[in-house]
């Protein structure tokens, strides 16, 4: 706690920018969110764009597996689910700013149904139920999608005759909704049932008998996750032209599992946004390096090899991901050269 | 109706691909029993055994595959035991599972590097008879005794040796196991190992019957119902649990296949939901007394 | 004293009065009561039809040899484990059937043997999430972090004051509890059953592994606590001294079965409870 900082109420200690550093932090930030289309060329905005919306869906799966310390396999699935809803609405004739909400009500209202089995059981259990309800999902993708490709018509994307898909407004849209998921994630975990859930994760038998309903707190921690997953997909959907359910299989659950497990599981903003970064963006900048240097196949082999060396590495070594070790890379730079 | 000679051809297929299920299940049991985590490497390790024999049987012939793959999924088991199931005694389940599931994309990362994703059977000449309805090839006779003659194997060792009646303690209670004396890190290591073994054997006998192809560890995958189905802790039930699961699969592909175009392939996790859902502990597993 | 307490406890209350309603006095009338209760584990029976009769307002010790059931009990009444047979009525209610948090929400709280606290939580989200069944904020207020949730938080936040205050923690408050000393885990074990402001505590082996100045301190806590709040405390205790010094009455547990039960002078001459202590 930084010296000459004094609370005077119980509501300024939680509040989520307590000190001046933060507030600091923080207007840097969004000023650079808000600039990175001059700082930056195109293709590296639309790299931001995709940054965001996995980011969107990185908070989602950190409350759930992170907070709430449940296995969930299934949240590309969900995202899926979130994209092809909005793909219907707007199909439909639904506005995309419309659709994109629906869209993560729809992914938790399947979450929800999704996992209601497995509350009574373990948290391996949930893993299981997750796993197959992912390869269900991915079922029932390909039998309504066999083709592997459902546009999102042009028209749905329109805001008062700006067109959102493409360019700055794509990108600011895209942030704004960003930012409203963060700062919501944040109010929801520090909440009480951001607390229940640290509960649930830490010790769900206590946690029931001192009065905690436990099977509540995991459907609304799942449930959560699924909505922001869904919001997710929706974006996904205002990004792309056309949507197939490619992107949405086991390979991007595990993918996502990655991002929060190595960015740092319970971090819900910055572990998140680490492991996206890390995870996703590095990976994609990665690629398009090694893909002049090496064969194709090893390249893909690579992947599985970098991605699950990174989650096993760090549970092993560094269980609280990331952020920890820059956490700690930080205590040693403040500290230097005196290193007590 | 269906014809009487696709349905006996489905029930030997059903019943030949439940013995495999049985048998990759049982590797998923053994380490249950004594990590008491769902070990999410295994899959990887029936696709790395695949591909092994079938590099190596290609250079020095189909014996020299099949010790080397046995050997390297024995190394495998003691390679992931030794750098994640020791490291996480003591944390909680879900820390093994992610670390299984990391594993799982590294032995993944390096079967495809070995193997390239190509698709190709094993370098054993096959033949078919016929014995009256039923069309029978030689490489299903052969994968039904090897997975026939490993779950034997396992069961015998696990119910009758004194090493399976140690591994048994173990699995009861690692701690009071220890309080008598028994070595407990070194049955841990060779359950893993056992497990490995398992899955070589599980892989050999599907690399026969299916080909060795990128997609073996999702075969894998749904050896998870056989496994639950028979409760994670059942040893035996494994049996019964991969036939169900084999004979399901089957079934559903013919009944279902017209209106649910592919449900025979993805039949198992409607059934591992549906086994979660009403019998979550298995019809052989055994519900856990907390203790606070 | 009871003026002032309550008092404090009223103070800064939003719109939950009824979480800090008077109690009764002290009185002979059953608060809480376990009839018949059986508990089997496969072939082995921990709790062999014993009935439990808790006093208004009582503090009362459960003794007896380890083995002798006394933690299945406590279990079977705030509901973790599922008896073979009995019920457990609550203020006149069958609760038999009733999840452990429906019952901590009716006025059963309970602390346990052995640290179950949460480890990677701070002490002071520890004893916050003990106010979990008294939240007002749904998800979406919670999200937007609305008044009904702000004022939820501070609510919350001086009701855990309050105990912090009771039992001394001030110098804890953020410190993960997976660091503190056994002693403090059971203080901040017992300052998240008392936020609750239950009517019943149930407390499993309260001072085992405590220095004796723990002890002491514990002892004044609850005695604190019954007195002036008129709570009533189940105790099950190993430790012979502190349970004559402080129990209104104690009922003795051997292999399953109560064994004696009254006052705790004529219990502790009782020759059964000799034979069972020592020559058990």
């Amino acid at each position: 706690m930084p010296a000459g900082v004094f609370k005077e109420t119980y509501g300024e200690e939680i509040a989520i920018f307590r000190y001046p550093i933060h507030y600091a932090g923080a207007a840097l930030g969004l000023l650079f969110a808000l600039m990175l289309p001059i700082l930056v060329g195109p293709y590296y905005m639309l790299l931001a764009v995709s940054f965001l919306i996995f980011l969107v869906g990185t908070v989602g799966l950190n409350i759930t597996v992170g907070l709430a310390g449940l296995i969930s396999l299934a949240h590309a699935a969900l995202m899926g689910m979130g994209a092809y809803v909005t793909a219907f609405l707007a199909e439909k004739g639904v506005n995309i700013l419309v659709a994109i909400p629906v869209a993560g009500l729809s992914a938790a209202a399947l979450a929800f149904i999704l996992a209601l089995p497995s509350f009574r059981l373990k948290g391996y259990y949930l893993a299981m139920a997750s796993l197959a309800a992912q390869f269900i999902i991915e079922y029932i993708f390909a039998l309504i999608d066999p083709d592997q490709y459902v546009p999102i018509p042009d028209e749905a994307k329109y805001l008062g005759g700006i067109y959102l898909g493409r360019g700055l407004p794509l990108y600011y849209t895209t942030l704004a909704i960003t930012i409203v998921s963060i700062l919501t994630a944040v109010n929801l975990g520090r909440s009480i049932l951001g607390r229940a859930m640290k509960a649930v994760r830490d010790n769900d038998v206590a946690a029931e008998v001192v009065g905690i309903n436990v099977y509540y707190v995991k459907a609304i921690a799942f449930t959560i996750g699924g909505f922001y997953a869904g919001l997710a997909g929706g974006l996904y959907a205002l990004y792309s032209s056309g949507i197939g359910w490619e992107g949405f299989t086991l390979e991007g659950s595990i993918e996502y599992l990655g991002m929060v497990l190595i960015g740092g599981p319970g971090r819900i903003v910055w572990g998140s946004f680490l492991g996206v970064l890390l995870v996703r963006t590095g990976w994609t900048l990665l690629e398009s390096t090694l893909a002049d240097l090496i064969v194709s196949y090893v390249a893909a082999a690579l992947k599985y090899l970098i991605l699950g060396g990174m989650i096993a590495g760090f549970i092993i070594f560094e269980p609280e991901g990331l952020i920890a070790v820059l956490r700690r890379f930080k205590e040693y730079l403040r500290l230097w050269p005196y290193s007590y | 109706m269906v014809e009487a000679n696709i349905l006996v051809g489905a029930l030997f297929q059903g019943f030949v691909l439940g013995l495999i299920y049985a048998l990759i299940a049982l590797g998923f049991n053994i380490i249950y029993r004594v990590s008491k985590s769902i070990n999410f490497a295994h899959p990887a390790l029936i696709l790395l055994v695949g591909y092994v024999a079938l590099v190596v049987s290609r250079q020095n012939g189909i014996a020299a595959g099949l010790i080397i793959s046995l050997a390297v999924a024995a190394l495998a088991g003691l390679v992931l035991e030794k750098s994640l199931a020791k490291p996480l005694i003591g944390k909680p389940p879900v820390a093994l599972i992610g670390a299984t599931l990391g594993a799982f994309y590294v032995i993944r990362g390096v079967t495809f590097i070995v193997g390239r994703f190509e698709a190709a059977a094993l370098p054993l000449q096959s033949t078919y008879y016929s014995l009256g309805l039923l069309k029978v090839s030689t490489n299903d006779l052969v994968s039904m005794a090897v997975t026939g003659a490993g779950l034997l194997g396992l069961i015998l060792l696990h119910n009758k040796t004194r090493i399976g009646s140690a591994i048994r303690a173990v699995a009861e209670d690692a701690e009071g196991a220890a309080g008598y004396g028994l070595p407990v890190s070194r049955l841990m290591t060779l359950s893993w190992i056992l497990a490995g073994l398992t899955g070589a054997l599980g892989g050999l006998a599907l690399s026969l019957k299916a080909q060795v192809n990128p997609y073996l560890d999702f075969y894998a995958i749904k050896a998870f119902a056989a496994s639950i189905l028979a409760g994670l802790d059942s040893i035996g039930g494994v049996v019964l649990g991969g036939l169900a699961l084999g004979l399901v699969e089957q079934l559903a592909s013919i009944v279902l296949e017209p209106y649910l175009p592919g449900i025979g392939g993805h039949i198992a996790f409607f059934f591992l939901l549906l086994i979660l859902l009403v019998k979550p502990y298995g019809l052989f597993g055994t519900e856990r007394i907390e203790r606070i | 004293m009871q003026a002032a307490a309550l008092e404090w406890m009223f103070d800064g209350v939003w719109d939950r009065s009824e979480h800090y309603a008077k109690r009764p006095e002290r009185s002979e009338r059953p608060i809480l009561l376990a009839e018949n209760i059986t508990v089997k584990f496969g072939e082995i029976v921990a709790v062999d039809n014993v009935t439990v009769n808790v006093r208004q307002g009582e503090l009362l010790a459960i003794i007896g040899p380890n083995g002798a059931g006394k933690t299945s009990l406590l279990n079977v009444i705030s509901g973790f484990y599922k008896p073979v047979a009995g019920r457990v009525v609550f203020k006149g209610q069958d609760i038999s059937r009733m999840p452990p948090h429906k019952r901590v929400e009716l006025g059963i709280s309970r602390t346990f043997q052995h640290s179950q606290l949460f480890l990677g939580m701070t002490v002071l989200d520890n004893i916050i999430v003990g106010l979990f069944p008294w939240r007002r904020t749904n998800t979406l207020a919670a999200a937007f972090w609305l008044r009904s949730a702000r004022k939820w938080e501070e609510w919350a936040r001086e009701s855990v004051e309050h105990v912090i205050d009771l039992l001394e923690l001030h110098e804890y408050r953020y410190r993960v509890v997976g660091s503190l000393s056994p002693g403090l885990q059971k203080r901040v074990d017992l300052a998240r059953a008392l936020v609750q402001n239950p009517e019943v505590v149930l407390m499993d082996e309260p001072m085992a592994g405590l220095t004796r100045e723990e002890k002491e301190d514990l002892a004044r806590a609850i005695i604190e606590v019954h007195e002036t709040q008129g709570t009533t405390f189940v105790m099950v205790e190993h430790d012979l001294e502190v349970v004559t010094d402080i129990a209104d009455r104690i009922i003795v547990m051997d292999s399953g079965r109560v064994i004696a039960e009254g006052e705790p002078e004529e219990v502790v001459h009782n020759p059964r409870v000799i034979h069972a202590y020592v020559g058990g």
